[in-house]
């Protein structure tokens, strides 16, 4: 299903999996994939907002499901989300895109009128026709795999050693 | 008949993971056994020593050393084979295991956050990866960090 997306766009698809599972929802909403988004590429997402989005902000908005998981492994997304991944697709063919990456799953989300995370984004000032005009001027350009690793790696070192002392059980004998 | 009642514990943390002989006190790196508490292999280096690499370019003089291990740096290198140092890879499995020996039990929000970051880091060593595989990655990880899933 994914295989025309980018290597970006993938993980914040897998993301948005993460963040589904975390709000105890068996379906991945739209909230969801917006967060995946943010948690991808938080940067890229601000550029088109102000007041600035945090993730804390958008997690505090997005409500917990009663629909508990159940570990049975069937994660699958709303009708909302689908029609997301269509806007999407429609977006990247228009802009001559072979790949879909995660500013059209932006402008996917913010298509998808009525749904939480479109209407969150409005609230911080983001307008379709603004972003389009935005991404003809100035295309994004996903920060290189190679790049990417060593923030990811550089950053679960601080959350290593942020997280107290070694606790080693080292041999008795 | 007898029956042996008093069982040893099985030791959870060994250096990179490897077979340590606790009669011996050494590490089995298959070609050599290593002695950690002189950081210096018990037997010579099975490979003839080269003073050139293949582009002809001098080698660090400490790999001259018949004895030594992983070039006196055992905390960034490794010498799996007892063969050949080389600079340890840090991959996302490498890391979460780091976490699940030293860190265990994260907080919960920090465990979440560690294995949301983890899992970025598996997506990258795998691309075209399934995100769906990522979520299975993202919940052994917090199985493995905290001792339970979320």
């Amino acid at each position: 299903m994914f295989e025309l997306y980018t290597d970006e766009a993938r993980r914040s698809i897998s993301l948005a999996y993460i963040a589904a599972r975390q709000f105890d929802s068996t379906k991945i909403e739209t909230e969801h994939l917006l967060l995946g988004l943010m948690s991808e590429n938080l940067a890229f997402v601000n550029r088109f907002l102000a007041p600035e989005a945090s993730e804390d902000w958008l997690r505090a908005r997005t409500a917990k499901r009663e629909d508990i998981y159940t570990d049975s492994g069937d994660m699958t997304f709303t009708d909302e989300s689908n029609r997301v991944f269509s806007f999407a697709a429609e977006e990247a063919s228009v802009m001559c895109c072979q790949l879909i990456g995660i500013e059209h799953l932006l402008l996917g989300v913010l298509r998808e009128e009525g749904n939480l995370a479109a209407r969150m984004l409005r609230e911080r000032g983001a307008n379709i026709e603004r972003i389009r005009k935005e991404l003809a001027r100035c295309p994004h350009q996903p920060t290189p795999n190679s790049e990417r690793k060593l923030q990811v790696i550089e950053r679960l070192h601080e959350i290593l050693a942020s997280a107290g002392p070694p606790r080693l059980d080292l041999p008795k004998n | 008949m007898s029956r042996c009642t008093s069982v040893r514990p099985y030791p959870k943390a060994h250096y990179r993971g490897e077979q340590y002989d606790s009669d011996l006190g050494l590490y089995y790196l298959r070609a050599r056994y290593y002695n950690p508490l002189t950081g210096r292999f018990l037997s010579r280096d099975p490979n003839e020593p080269k003073l050139r690499d293949p582009n002809g370019t001098p080698i660090d003089p400490k790999k001259l050393h018949k004895y030594l291990y992983a070039g006196g740096d055992p905390i960034n290198r490794i010498d799996p084979r007892g063969r050949e140092d080389f600079e340890e890879e840090e991959t996302a499995d490498s890391i979460v295991e780091k976490a699940r020996i030293f860190l265990a039990p994260l907080g919960e929000q920090e465990a979440i956050v560690f294995c949301t970051e983890a899992t970025i880091l598996w997506e990258l060593e795998n691309p075209g990866f399934n995100p769906a595989d990522a979520l299975v990655f993202y919940i052994s990880c917090m199985a493995g960090v905290t001792g339970s899933g979320i």
